[in-house]
């Protein structure tokens, strides 16, 4: 989970996952100055506001977004609206689950013994 | 009858210069120059010599608007610095001697067109004379553009300075060339350029973790 991981971890990750994105979206004309000021503000907002989240959450909501959105400038704004509309893909898994009692097996993004509430 | 055989009753023109800049321009150069002569054998040394409109309006027959139009084009071919000091004030000139010479200089290298039978002859009086080492690294130097001067001396020297079947023109536009082809052989595809911005990025996040 995002909270048990240090910031200085996370800011690596992030700049993993913000590279990729760039690349994906073929936006070439990124410094490493935008790279690393974005990699930090993620790394913040991951902790801040995402944190019963894991890191392969985060990589896999930003692959949803730049493959399923329209959104191609890579900004706190684009990266809550990936993050969050993933995350409610997570909660409706759990609430199907749980309060639905529907099979763990048939439920897809349900991730067994995990709360997701911030 | 002696003053009309004295030089200072003709105007003294260069054609080529006239063509080149025109006429009105070069009578008041011509003009200045002379003038510039007449201050030395006086005892100018530090180049300024003054010249009022009346007197050059005299001496060339241009009228003050003709004057200041010829200065404004002069002045742009750095062939002359302009000044005015004193008072009443009065226009002060200098004349460029270099600027004009490399300026003639120019002129004499480039192709004269004659006409015969009605067409147009090119002659290229600008043979191609191979370049030093010396010459092409001073070439190179001075563009900053990281060329192999010996390498491109090397291949040329070997093609007995053959550009496929025909001799070269012009060594120095050769080099120009080999510059864009070594620029276009630097740039690094966007991928690359990503994944360096990529790499750059962590290790500077990486220096940022560790303070």
């Amino acid at each position: 989970m995002i909270k048990n991981i240090s910031i200085e971890e996370l800011r690596t990750h992030s700049v993993d996952i913000l590279s990729k994105t760039f690349l994906e979206l073929r936006q070439s004309n990124v410094t490493e100055q935008d790279l690393v000021s974005l990699s930090m503000i993620l790394a913040d907002d991951l902790q801040r506001d995402f944190k019963t989240l894991e890191i392969k959450d985060i990589q896999e909501a930003f692959r949803r977004g730049t493959r399923e959105t329209d959104l191609f400038v890579v900004k706190p704004q684009t990266w809550y609206k990936w993050i969050k509309t993933y995350r409610n893909l997570l909660w409706s898994a759990e609430y199907e689950v749980r309060t639905m009692n529907r099979n763990p097996k048939e439920v897809p993004f349900y991730k067994d013994g995990q709360k997701l509430i911030k | 009858m002696k003053h009309l055989l004295s030089s200072t009753s003709f105007l003294i023109l260069n054609k080529y210069l006239a063509k080149q800049i025109g006429l009105k321009a070069a009578v008041l150069l011509g003009d200045l120059i002379s003038k510039e002569e007449y201050f030395i054998s006086n005892g100018m040394t530090d180049g300024w010599f003054f010249n009022t409109e009346a007197n050059i309006q005299e001496d060339t027959t241009l009228n003050s608007y003709h004057q200041r139009k010829a200065v404004k084009v002069l002045k742009g071919l750095n062939f002359i610095d302009v000044k005015r000091k004193g008072i009443p004030a009065k226009q002060y000139f200098k004349i460029n001697e270099e600027q004009v010479l490399k300026f003639l200089n120019n002129l004499s290298a480039k192709n004269y067109t004659t006409i015969n039978n009605n067409n147009s002859i090119i002659i290229n009086n600008k043979y191609f004379k191979k370049p030093k080492l010396i010459e092409v690294k001073i070439y190179c130097i001075e563009r900053q553009n990281n060329v192999e001067f010996e390498a491109f001396y090397d291949f040329y020297e070997s093609k007995n300075w053959m550009v496929g079947k025909n001799k070269m023109k012009d060594w120095k536009a050769a080099v120009r060339n080999w510059e864009r082809r070594e620029t276009k052989k630097n740039t690094t595809s966007k991928l690359q350029k990503q994944l360096n911005t990529h790499n750059k990025a962590k290790e500077m996040i990486n220096k940022i973790n560790n303070k």
